[in-house]
């Protein structure tokens, strides 16, 4: 099953209408989700913002956690 | 060539296994394959009683669980990776460092077969890294690669990450930052979602500075009798497919959170801390609100997920999209909704499914964590805890907010209760003191599951005597749920009342045989589903048949029969009484090391909650666990098990019925043997 490059989700070709797109310009799989299709560029590519899924809930320790942004 | 089976390793001849242990030793950076013993596939199987017997040989006793020298197991059996009903399943093992006595967990995932298909039944780990590592195995090749990037995450960002390192295809093991930060109940997490949490191992793989196992495998496996296999396999298939409780379809559809409501009804779903068994906001938190308010249909099979060669794709997948907790997802199971919901007294389940999920993610047993956060609700409910205690935290049943920030201060042991917490309820009233004791709910250490012992008598004794602590899943007696036909109870265990679950009658030959047959399922590396709860495991099948009114003819009955399974695969001479024989063996291994390991006969017990205080209210109102009862059951126990009912030693002569003349020697030099008459 391919996973998609920007959401790292894998893409279920099982199911009925779904397919792994192909970026032209990388040449990359991505999900529908990342694919710009009028350009045929996933949205890294076409400079589209990418949406991340957020992985991870936990909290860490003011030690560990990365530095506030600027 | 790759390894078929054993047939690439020498005289290694044995079909299902694939003939090799993988031990890392963790100090040196070394990792070696050594050749699977014989002997010990036919006295222990594979899995937890292969585990078992290793660590008994292995680790020195007076090892510390978190110490360099202690060694962790995780293992396959058999039938792991076989074509078959539930063959996903794995087993890790190692000296607890919640309860410092027998460690043992056990997850349905595609870890175990990937691993066989690298050619390993198992991977044994000791030593301590000088920095953090992850172990990559890819079929022959096994590395030690830095982990120092991964330590501090989560097991959710570590598992892909890993993934993205080595491919989509990989499958992995992961500790998060509870385990390193030292909770004495930290997981090791599979593929995610995959839990093997309770008893604390994965705190004894991070002690390692091991953040992870990854494992890829492309090879084989060979069964020795394929035709006499598939007609065995086929025995299993059809077994559960026509099963009643399968043909329904509604723990497919739910998943195990089907018992909230279930458990409700028949009145032992543990409520606030086990005051009560009855919740009276359980359809909020049930498997059919999960199911309408977060399933997702991602997957191929709308919301269900499987462990490897499954029928019944029980783990159930949501994902919350709105609201303060969106962006959760993973899988849910009734423990962990029983944990953080009916036990905290919280119905609100976007608030105990981010709660579980981050327990996940934490890389800590949910069990432990929920019940730690109970316990400290009811403290406060009875003024033992103050508000100078609770650093801010409204702590109080029913409280959702406060259950969820517990559960972070827990993982990072932060403030006096998340420390206390982190080393379980138990340590924690032994901190606290005033009395809070009595509101535990632990055996040997371990915190209670989600099932009133008070209501249902096999699964309370089971509590008593179970050799991991406080838990179901060394026997799993649902027999006495199900409203089976008495004769089937007396036929089996001796007794109509065992299909009772408010009644003594027969419930220790049920218990014993139930344990029996899970060390069967546990060591060859199949669910428990088969063997409790679906009853396709011979005879049960065969026996309700017996007694249905309406009877089917006996050749069309179907059951699951390890005996022809496991000898058809392995090739190993097999009977049904010898499995029997090999479930008492492997509870007697499993008491050897919990003996050796400091346990007393005196932890064979039940909490004083459930001896002395009758449950409130609800279909179980009235109903307690009496401690006389529970002494009578010890002893008829004792006796089944070959245990002397002084010390709580085996005998000698038991030992030697099950060809364990060696641990009984070493037993015998440590002043832990018994002999008949007492000399």
């Amino acid at each position: 099953m391919p996973v998609c490059k920007l959401c790292r989700q894998r893409i279920d070709l099982s199911r009925t209408g779904v397919r792994a797109h192909r970026c032209e310009q990388c040449g990359a799989a991505v999900c529908a989700e990342h694919f710009e299709p009028s350009r045929r560029l996933c949205h890294s590519c076409a400079g589209l913002p990418v949406h991340q899924k957020r992985r991870s809930f936990i909290r860490k320790p003011a030690a560990q956690a990365p530095p506030p942004k600027q | 060539m790759h390894p078929q089976g054993g047939l690439a390793l020498g005289d290694f001849k044995y079909g299902g296994y694939a003939g090799a242990l993988l031990f890392a030793d963790l100090s040196k950076g070394t990792v070696k394959k050594v050749p699977l013993e014989k002997e010990w596939c036919t006295l222990y199987l594979g899995g937890r009683g292969r585990d078992a017997r290793l660590l008994f040989e292995k680790q020195d006793p007076a090892a510390g669980p978190l110490s360099p020298e202690s060694h962790i197991c995780i293992s396959t059996g058999p039938l792991t990776g076989l074509l078959g009903p539930t063959t996903g399943r794995v087993n890790v093992a190692g000296r607890s460092p919640q309860t410092g006595i027998y460690g043992n967990s056990n997850a349905g995932t595609n870890f175990g077969p990937e691993l066989k298909y690298a050619g390993y039944d198992g991977v044994v780990m000791t030593g301590r890294a000088s920095k953090p590592v992850y172990l990559n195995i890819h079929d022959s090749e096994a590395v030690l690669k830095d982990a120092s990037n991964l330590w501090g995450e989560g097991v959710f960002e570590t598992t892909a990450r890993i993934l993205e390192e080595e491919g989509p295809e990989t499958k992995v093991a992961a500790v998060g930052p509870a385990a390193e930060r030292g909770v004495l109940f930290g997981s090791v997490i599979f593929d995610f979602w995959d839990a093997a949490a309770r008893t604390g191992l994965g705190t004894v793989l991070a002690s390692k500075n091991l953040k992870a196992v990854a494992v890829r495998g492309t090879g084989a496996l060979s069964v020795s009798d394929p035709q006499a296999y598939m007609e065995a396999a086929r025995d299993g298939w059809l077994a559960v497919l026509e099963d009643p409780g399968f043909r329904t379809g509604e723990h497919s559809a739910l998943g195990t959170s089907i018992c909230v409501n279930w458990g409700n009804a028949q009145g032992w779903l543990p409520t606030r801390n086990f005051k009560e068994s009855y919740f009276e906001g359980a359809d909020r938190i049930s498997g059919e609100e999960f199911r309408d308010l977060f399933s997702t249909k991602e997957a191929p099979i709308p919301a269900g997920r499987a462990c490897f060669s499954c029928p019944n794709r029980c783990k159930r997948f949501g994902r919350i999209e709105e609201g303060k907790y969106a962006g959760t997802k993973g899988n849910i199971e009734f423990e962990g909704v029983a944990a953080f919901g009916s036990k905290c007294g919280v119905d609100d389940l976007a608030a105990v499914f981010h709660a579980y999920m981050l327990a996940n993610d934490y890389g800590m047993d949910c069990i432990s964590a929920g019940n730690t956060i109970a316990f400290y609700m009811e403290l406060v409910e009875k003024g033992i805890l103050g508000p100078s205690d609770l650093d801010g935290v409204e702590l109080r049943f029913g409280n959702a907010d406060a259950m969820v920030e517990m559960v972070h201060r827990i993982a990072n042991r932060e403030g006096r209760l998340g420390e206390l917490g982190a080393l379980g309820s138990e340590r924690a009233a032994q901190a606290i003191g005033k009395g809070s004791e009595a509101y535990l709910n632990t055996v040997k250490g371990l915190e209670t599951i989600a099932c009133d012992p008070r209501a249902s008598k096999a699964f309370g004794f089971g509590y008593a005597v179970a050799s991991r602590g406080s838990d179901h899943l060394r026997a799993h007696p649902v027999f006495e749920m199900l409203k089976m036909n008495g004769e089937v109870g007396r036929e089996l265990f001796g007794s109509p009342e065992a299909v009772d679950l408010r009644k003594y009658g027969g419930k220790v030959r049920l218990l014993v045989w139930h344990e029996n047959t899970a060390v069967v399922t546990d060591s060859a590396g199949s669910c428990r589903f088969m063997q409790a709860s679906y009853y396709a495991e011979y005879p049960v099948p065969e026996l309700v048949n017996k007694y249905a009114k309406r009877k089917k003819d006996p050749s069309a009955v179907h059951s699951i029969k390890y005996h022809k399974w496991l000898e058809a695969a392995t090739g190993i001479p097999t009977s049904y009484e010898g499995l029997l024989e090999l479930g008492d063996r492997v509870i007697n291994m499993e008491r050897a090391l919990n003996l050796q390991w400091g346990l007393k006969k005196e932890q064979d017990t039940l909490p004083r909650r459930f001896l002395r205080e009758a449950i409130p209210k609800g279909p179980a109102k009235g109903e307690l666990f009496d401690p006389e009862k529970l002494q009578e059951m010890l002893k008829e126990y004792y006796n089944l098990r070959g245990w002397d009912w002084e010390t709580g030693h085996p005998l000698e002569e038991h030992l030697g019925q099950l060809q364990m003349g060696d641990v009984a020697a070493r037993l015998a030099g440590k002043g832990l043997l018994a002999r008949k008459g007492g000399a």
